[in-house]
């Protein structure tokens, strides 16, 4: 058929005559949607070569703002979709357009089709146009653009980090809208062929489009709560099955994506190695289209068949097929009877009756058999409850304890905590590792059989073992320690009033499930038919170390820190001058890395017009001197420091004392190893952490704890610093020293040698037979190898020695009261600590005996007040003793 | 031609027709006539196209109308609504329906267009109730289809105008064989315009038959008999099919069915003092049968 003759046909006539009946809202679309894209890609690409480009500041422009209205623009336009949906079928709900259009010489498939590609016409043609203007813009900015490193100013915005991932984004958010906009305008015919009236169409469409993904939300939550492991599909299932929820994926997925762009080009935290074919966005977004599509065929079809199987006399009933209407009252229902998991059941069942019995009034204009309604409500209730219960007793059908078989799997993919602050991804195909995860899920499965809150599993599974663990310390791989209170009352955090009585019941600390929430792990299995089962679990020390025992020796682990090698020196690496061309990169070594930012650095910024072939070197120095490591080798090694990027706290690569090769590169370019008081941190504050520096002194902060009494959570490892996971019991956690102020601004040799001398013999990675010494300096920890304790004990010698010889000088300790009522000790180390002007607060004790407990908070300074609890002593230690 | 063959149409538990067995043949000015709610509407969307019957047939020469385009371009059919057309000029009215209906005349148009002087680019919605059913009817006749079914299609003209519409309808009638189906309650318009007729009651036809001997087929008696002791009922008179029949003081008013002759001699053996025969008119008629169906306008009396 020609187009000549095709315009000739009386359905393509139907479709012209859609479009003019719907003049109004075409020309609103067009406005709507040829502001929309042109003004958000205008905005980003005009700030964005301004600013790169010409080192223009464009702050004064109102950047950013034509890019909201161009996005009020493009939802509009694209809620219209609804809109056009509606007025295209007028006839369904017009008793007066029904007699003029069905008489018509058409057949109802004809009418039926011409009025939904009218309708679409209106709703996508012009979406089509902006998109075609968009891309000009993006062509025509990135054209005119001189992208060369040499031409821009601000250098780290080049052609590959900007242009290249925007043209990318902007391709599948552009299609991929499209697609969702097929769906919307899809599921709006749909709706419309089953109501008969303009409200019923109206209202059902909006509830549909918001119940669909909501009802899912909620049923999906309250489905998995109770499972043992995070069901990581809730947005797949919801992005596939309405165009709200789709709009949510398509966002997630391309930030997802920028996400991983972003990381590997600029924070890059995380490693990742794998063995299979990339499941980068892509395919996703293939998939997700395709299956949208697919989606929108199957509603459109029926649509079709409902809307040619409608009578023409229907029109004016509430709604012509009532599937819709029970679809929308059953989403309803449900989403408000997942509130029942909350175990307010009244209420819950008397909302959701009103809300269904009003629907039925509404539908039904009445009362007519209203013990129908009664019966249905009931029915639904029931079979929702039962389903729930259904599931929560066969674990999801049997999901929840699913693990696929080993042939069954053509590759696993493992997300696990690295370090603390690294998190890695493999990819595995090999089947002996496949074979090793698929076992280790297993035992994760079966440790968390039958317990009482699954969700939190490493706290379950270590009270379950043992209801004496009080209390997780995690430690990352350079030794911070991050404290957190678990369910134990006996170790919780207590509140005392001025009079030292306890004021507050205690609480679990909410850091408790922020940092369960840390050590975690996640399988995605995909299996030979495509399919992907992806579990994510919190767990226990023993796991997690067990997980690092199957993939530390594995050589894609190798390789993930060779890549990061590799990705660390070519992605930081910025124009350093435009006259020769050459670029720099930054690096930085550091030792003790932690959460109070007091590492010791050195840095070096290489020049280099080779950044790939010096990338390349460092890759390779480091992929031969990891190469024979083995599981024990990675867990065991000192290390000399990591190298990281001094611009940003990103992936830290640990240089191993075996690691010769790299270090050989890295003292070429001026790294030499750290000094003792280095890798103390010496240099820093250590209340850099409470947000505020002192200029003039350093201190230290250390704790020790006796053999024994602060040890590994691992039973497989229990005194190494390295299972990063400590376990702590209350009666023997007391430090056998601490000490906030040790002052080290002056030759710490002189001042306090057996400190220096402990300094410098504690051990980072350690791993022991033997109970022995723990030490904290200023939050890291450290073990000191048993045959060394000597060390420790004339450190804390010093201190008992110090109480001893100062005891009658009648001075108010109470500031050097720990929170265990044990003495922060006062520093030996400082040259003024015996003096009256170091030693404040004394007058308002002096009639205290020695021993006399005061209350750990500060004192009024008022006599009055003092007077009154002057004699009230809480309770009594002798200073000096350790427990 | 077109046809009904037991064709049965409900909507919900209501029959709106009821086996109904109808053939109206080409070139026929058709009337429908009924009550309210007898069906009139439902044959013509039958015949149009827009209803589905749930059994029974209904043909176009001889072809399924519903959902058959062929069928359906031999048919236009004027609603008693004209809302629908209020966005369009009569311009873009007669280019809509220009492209459904190949056999449209715009020489037929530009004349009739010409005759009744509409205003071409306004909007249908700013024209009189009248104004806008010409619009339309000069469209439909344009379209030049061999049949046109008209509901209520006169409703609004004045009476110039009508006989304007009329003509027109007439003029099409005599130069291309039209047939032309009219529903209206108003008989006196069935009575001019239409040879034949159709009453319908309740979803089933009463009677279908040429005006002409419908007209003379049925008649009021009065008449006053010798024997004026006696009380004469309907009864009496078994040779006739009385519609209604009543006395005041010695004289007796009977409507009844059958020729002059007929009814004369029915009533000849009572020996009859005086007696006239009145031919009705065709709302008489109407009146009358669906009296005798139990439709009475009595009933608040």
């Amino acid at each position: 058929m020609t187009a000549t003759s095709l315009r000739k046909t009386p359905p393509f006539r139907n479709m012209l005559r859609t479009v003019r009946q719907n003049l109004k809202m075409t020309i609103v679309t067009c406005v709507l949607q040829l502001l929309g894209i042109p003004l958000i890609v205008g905005d980003i690409l005009w700030q964005v070569c301004l600013y790169s480009h010409l080192g223009v500041d464009t702050s004064y422009m109102s950047p950013g703002l034509y890019a909201v209205i161009g996005m009020f623009c493009l939802s509009a336009a694209v809620f219209l979709g609804m809109i056009a949906g509606i007025n295209s079928f007028t006839e369904t709900h017009s008793k007066s357009r029904v007699d003029m259009l069905y008489a018509l010489p058409l057949t109802g498939k004809q009418r039926f089709f011409s009025d939904y590609l009218g309708g679409l016409c209106i709703y996508v043609l012009p979406y089509l146009v902006s998109v075609v203007l968009g891309w000009g813009i993006l062509f025509l900015f990135g054209g005119l653009t001189n992208w060369s490193a040499a031409n821009m100013i601000k250098e780290d915005i080049t052609w590959d980090n900007f242009m290249t991932p925007m043209i990318r984004y902007y391709a599948y958010l552009t299609i991929g809208l499209l697609v969702l906009m097929l769906l919307y305008y899809t599921l709006s015919v749909l709706v419309t062929c089953c109501c008969g009236t303009l409200f019923e169409s109206i209202y059902t469409n909006i509830l549909l489009n918001l119940l669909v993904p909501g009802c899912l939300a909620a049923v999906i939550g309250v489905l998995t709560v109770d499972m043992n492991f995070y069901f990581a599909y809730t947005w797949d299932i919801i992005g596939y099955t309405s165009p709200i929820g789709g709009l949510i994926y398509l966002i997630l997925l391309v930030t997802m994506d920028a996400d991983t762009l972003y990381s590997d080009y600029f924070s890059d935290d995380i490693l990742h190695a794998s063995q299979a074919i990339s499941h980068a966005t892509l395919p996703n977004f293939l998939r997700w289209g395709l299956v949208i599509l697919v989606l929108t065929a199957v509603l459109l079809i029926a649509a079709w068949q409902l809307y040619t199987r409608r009578k023409a006399e229907q029109v004016g009933k509430p709604f012509v097929w009532l599937g819709a209407y029970y679809v929308m009252l059953t989403l309803i229902t449900v989403s408000i009877l997942c509130l029942l998991k909350g175990g307010v059941v009244g209420p819950v069942l008397l909302f959701a009756a009103i809300v269904y019995f009003v629907m039925e009034v509404i539908r039904k204009r009445g009362f007519k058999r209203f013990w129908l309604t009664v019966v249905s409500f009931a029915a639904t209730v029931a079979i929702t409850v039962g389903l729930y219960a259904l599931t929560a007793a066969t674990g999801g059908f049997g999901r929840e304890n699913y693990v696929p078989a080993v042939a069954s799997v053509s590759s696993v993919e493992v997300d696990f905590s690295a370090t603390r602050r690294s998190d890695m991804t493999l990819e595995f195909t090999d089947k002996d590792i496949i074979r090793q995860v698929t076992d280790l899920h297993k035992a994760l499965l079966s440790a968390r059989k039958g317990k009482q809150d699954p969700g939190n599993a490493m706290n379950e599974a270590m009270k379950a073992d043992n209801w004496r663990v009080l209390q997780y310390t995690y430690a990352d791989d350079v030794g911070s320690l991050y404290d957190y209170m678990t369910e134990d009352p006996n170790t919780q955090y207590r509140y005392y009033d001025e009079y030292g009585n306890e004021t507050e019941t205690p609480e679990i600390h909410e850091s408790t499930y922020d940092y369960a929430d840390e050590v975690e792990v996640a399988f995605t299995y995909y299996t030979i038919t495509g399919s992907r089962i992806h579990r994510e679990y919190d767990i226990t020390a023993d796991e997690w170390q067990a997980l690092r025992n199957i993939m530390t020796g594995t050589d894609l682990y190798k390789q993930a820190y060779t890549n990061a090698m590799s990705a660390l020196l070519q992605r930081y690496s910025y124009s350093g001058s435009n006259t020769t061309g050459k670029r720099s990169i930054e690096l930085a070594f550091t030792v003790f890395e932690s959460s109070n930012y007091n590492d010791s650095t050195q840095e070096q910024t290489i020049m280099t017009t080779d950044v790939d072939g010096i990338a390349a070197r460092f890759a390779e120095a480091y992929q031969h001197d990891i190469a024979d490591m083995t599981a024990e080798d990675f867990r065991t090694a000192q290390k000399k420091g990591y190298l990281q990027n001094n611009r940003s706290y990103g992936i830290m690569i640990p240089i191993y004392e075996c690691c010769t090769e790299t270090w050989e590169l890295l003292e070429s370019y001026g790294f030499r190893a750290f000094t003792a008081e280095e890798r103390s941190g010496l240099t820093y504050d250590p209340y850099s952490n409470y947000d505020y520096y002192t200029d003039q002194d350093s201190y230290l902060r250390i704790r020790i704890y006796a053999p024994g009494t602060y040890r590994a959570a691992s039973d497989q490892y229990p005194c190494s610093s390295l299972t990063e996971l400590y376990v702590k019991d209350d009666s023997d956690s007391i430090p056998a020293y601490e000490d906030s102020y040790v002052a080290v601004s002056g030759s710490m040799k002189a001042n306090y040698p057996e400190l220096e001398a402990l300094l410098q013999a504690l051990q980072q990675s350690y791993v022991s037979e033997e109970d022995c010494y723990a030490v904290f300096v200023n939050g890291r920890s450290y073990l000191l190898p048993a045959d060394q304790s000597d060390l420790a004990e004339a450190v804390i010698a010093k201190g008992d020695r110090f109480w001893e010889e100062n005891w009658d000088k009648e001075t108010d300790w109470s500031d050097y009261l720990n929170d265990y009522g044990a003495p922060d000790y006062p520093d030996p180390g400082n040259e003024d600590y015996l003096d009256d002007d170091y030693i404040f607060g004394y007058d308002y004790y002096e009639d205290n005996e020695p021993g006399t407990v005061v209350p750990d908070y500060p004192v009024p300074d008022d006599e009055d007040y003092y007077e009154d609890y002057k004699g009230y002593a809480p309770g009594t230690v002798v200073f000096g003793q350790n427990t | 031609m077109m046809e009904l063959q037991k064709t049965v149409k409900r909507f919900g538990d209501f029959a709106a027709l009821d086996g109904v067995e109808l053939t109206i043949p080409k070139g026929t000015a058709f009337g429908l006539l009924g009550s309210n709610g007898a069906g009139k509407s439902t044959i013509l969307r039958l015949f149009s196209g827009i209803y589905q019957p749930e059994a029974g047939r209904v043909l176009i020469d001889g072809e399924d109308v519903y959902d058959n385009v062929a069928a359906k371009q031999k048919v236009f059919f004027i609603n008693d609504e004209t809302i629908q057309f209020s966005n369009f000029t009569l311009m873009q009215l007669k280019n809509f329906y220009k492209q459904f209906y190949p056999s449209f005349s715009e020489e037929i148009f530009e004349k009739l267009e010409t005759a009744i002087n509409l205003p071409r680019n306004r909007r249908i919605s700013t024209f009189s109730k009248g104004m806008k059913r010409q619009a339309i009817v000069i469209t439909a006749i344009a379209c030049c289809t061999p049949y046109l079914l008209l509901d209520e299609a006169f409703d609004g003209l004045d009476p110039t105008m009508r006989i304007i519409v009329k003509k027109m309808l007439v003029d099409a009638m005599c130069e291309r064989e039209l047939t032309v189906v009219i529903s209206s309650h108003n008989l006196k318009e069935i009575n001019e315009m239409c040879d034949t007729a159709a009453l319908l009651h309740q979803g089933k036809i009463v009677f279908h038959r040429q005006l002409d001997s419908l007209k003379g087929a049925v008649h009021k008696v009065q008449v006053v008999f010798k024997d004026k002791e006696r009380e004469f009922t309907a009864e009496d008179f078994p040779d006739l099919e009385v519609l209604h029949f009543s006395k005041n003081q010695s004289i007796y008013h009977i409507i009844a069915k059958g020729s002059e002759e007929e009814i004369r001699h029915a009533i000849a053996p009572f020996e009859p003092v005086v007696a006239d025969l009145i031919p009705l008119s065709l709302e008489e008629i109407f009146i009358y049968e669906l009296e005798g169906l139990g439709y009475d306008s009595n009933v608040f009396a």
